[in-house]
């Protein structure tokens, strides 16, 4: 059983995450685009908002609950 | 959902898209909750994105001062619009397979190994019989098996076994004639004559006129019991002739012996592996350390005359296999037990070699030919009818 949950898990992944790559964030079960411009992306996320900050700052991926932020990241704020 | 899966099956469209505020563009994408799964920023006015094939719809009918331009396809969609522009080699591709199937599936030859031409025509008609012939599919394993024995149980009496073997897109049948004891002839008057050209050994009369003796040398066809029995020089009455002939009768057997042969020791080890078969190449599934020498039973698990490959489940014995050499007086004796054992092959249990002698010998390309005279004692008497206008 303990296998057919984590393949249920990876399939439905019902968590919300933040992954940090160079230049890149994924941020996974968001809800929804609060602010986008080149400077700032604000996403709102069960556990709080998401604050990025940066320059050239691109929405490369965006899915129904995934959203990938790519571009020159300067900081990012969970509040 | 994880859609990294789904992405690949799902139509992609790339699309270029120009204008100012590039963002501004995307933000209309996000209100109308239309997936991006990709964006490469070209520069300041220009972005390439990809969507679903389902969102292109909504997207074409925005209304928007944006220059929107289908530039692409990914995943299903690529793969049709490939198919479409390659057609003709799409086309060519799958007659080329289906044309490979059908020819490795295929028999182009039917060959009935006997001496016996009756046997050979009996045998091909068998099989005609049970689709085995040119052009017909070939069986699998199962058919073959069930083919033989369906043969086999059909003409007990004639053959004693048969082998099917695939080779290429052939079928080479090997058969043994069942060496039937000479049924008694049902005939009302008859003459026991020789079957074939002996010295006579022994006799056992039961009735008719005896016409040659123990010692007398007789040659195929000669009458040994006679059925007239004649009174003066008058035939007097006509009997059914019946008696056990033995007879000497001599042979000259061949047999060739090789003088390298291989030796093949197991070493205890053994291991099951799957393997995936395609025409005739094997790739072994995690063998990392196969044997080099090894003595296989296999099983198949999936295997079906439409598809190329087959996976099979081996039993792998590990042996050791060494080249060794006969000396000549080896391979001499070798090949003598070789050739008593054909000549006592042909014979029954009551019959058996008087004596043997070796003829000539001689070793060439490896191999050894005997020629060897056999004396034996063998059954010699065979029914002929006597007609009444004999």
């Amino acid at each position: 059983m303990k296998m057919i949950d984590k393949i249920k898990n990876y399939i439905y992944d019902p968590k919300m995450s933040v992954h940090i790559y160079k230049n890149k964030v994924n941020i996974v079960n968001y809800i929804e685009i609060e602010h986008f411009d080149s400077n700032k992306v604000i996403v709102s996320t069960d556990d709080g908002n998401i604050t990025v900050e940066g320059k050239n700052l691109v929405v490369s991926k965006l899915l129904g609950n995934e959203i990938l932020i790519s571009g020159d990241i300067k900081q990012i704020e969970l509040r | 959902m994880n859609r990294k899966f789904v992405n690949y099956f799902e139509g992609v469209v790339v699309l270029c898209i120009e204008g100012r505020k590039i963002e501004r563009f995307l933000s209309y994408l996000y209100k109308l909750k239309i997936d991006i799964i990709d964006t490469n920023v070209i520069d300041r006015k220009k972005v390439i994105i990809k969507i679903y094939n389902s969102d292109l719809e909504k997207v074409m009918n925005m209304k928007t001062t944006y220059n929107i331009e289908k530039i692409g396809y990914e995943g299903k969609l690529k793969l049709l619009s490939g198919i479409k522009k390659h057609l003709f080699l799409v086309i060519s591709l799958i007659i080329g397979y289906a044309l490979l199937l059908y020819l490795s599936n295929v028999i182009f030859e039917v060959e009935v190994i006997h001496s016996n031409a009756n046997i050979r025509d009996l045998m091909i008609a068998e099989l005609e019989e049970r689709d085995i012939s040119k052009w017909k599919f070939k069986k699998n394993h199962e058919g073959i098996e069930r083919i033989k024995k369906e043969i086999l149980d059909e003409h007990k009496e004639r053959l004693e076994w048969i082998e099917i073997e695939n080779v290429g897109t052939k079928y080479i049948v090997k058969v043994v004639e069942r060496k039937m004891k000479s049924e008694e002839k049902n005939y009302t008057y008859q003459d026991i004559v020789s079957s074939k050209s002996a010295i006579i050994m022994k006799m056992e009369v039961f009735e008719g006129e005896i016409v040659k003796r123990k010692n007398d040398f007789v040659k195929k066809g000669d009458v040994i019991i006679s059925g007239r029995i004649m009174k003066g020089n008058e035939v007097s009455k006509i009997v059914k002739a019946s008696g056990q002939i033995y007879g000497e009768v001599w042979y000259n057997i061949k047999v060739e012996h090789p003088i390298i042969y291989q030796s093949k020791t197991l070493t205890g080890n053994e291991k099951k592996i799957y393997q995936i078969q395609f025409l005739n190449f094997g790739i072994s599934l995690f063998d990392f350390s196969p044997f080099k020498d090894k003595k296989v039973e296999t099983t198949n698990v999936l295997s079906n005359p439409l598809i190329p490959f087959k996976i099979v489940k081996e039993l792998q014995k590990e042996a050791v296999i060494e080249d060794e050499i006969y000396t000549d007086s080896e391979a001499l004796i070798k090949a003598e037990e070789q050739a008593v054992k054909k000549m006592k092959d042909s014979l029954d249990e009551d019959e058996y070699i008087i004596s043997k002698r070796k003829l000539k010998y001689y070793i060439e390309n490896n191999k050894l030919y005997l020629e060897m005279f056999f004396k034996v004692c063998e059954k010699i008497g065979e029914e002929r009818e006597i007609t009444e206008t004999e």
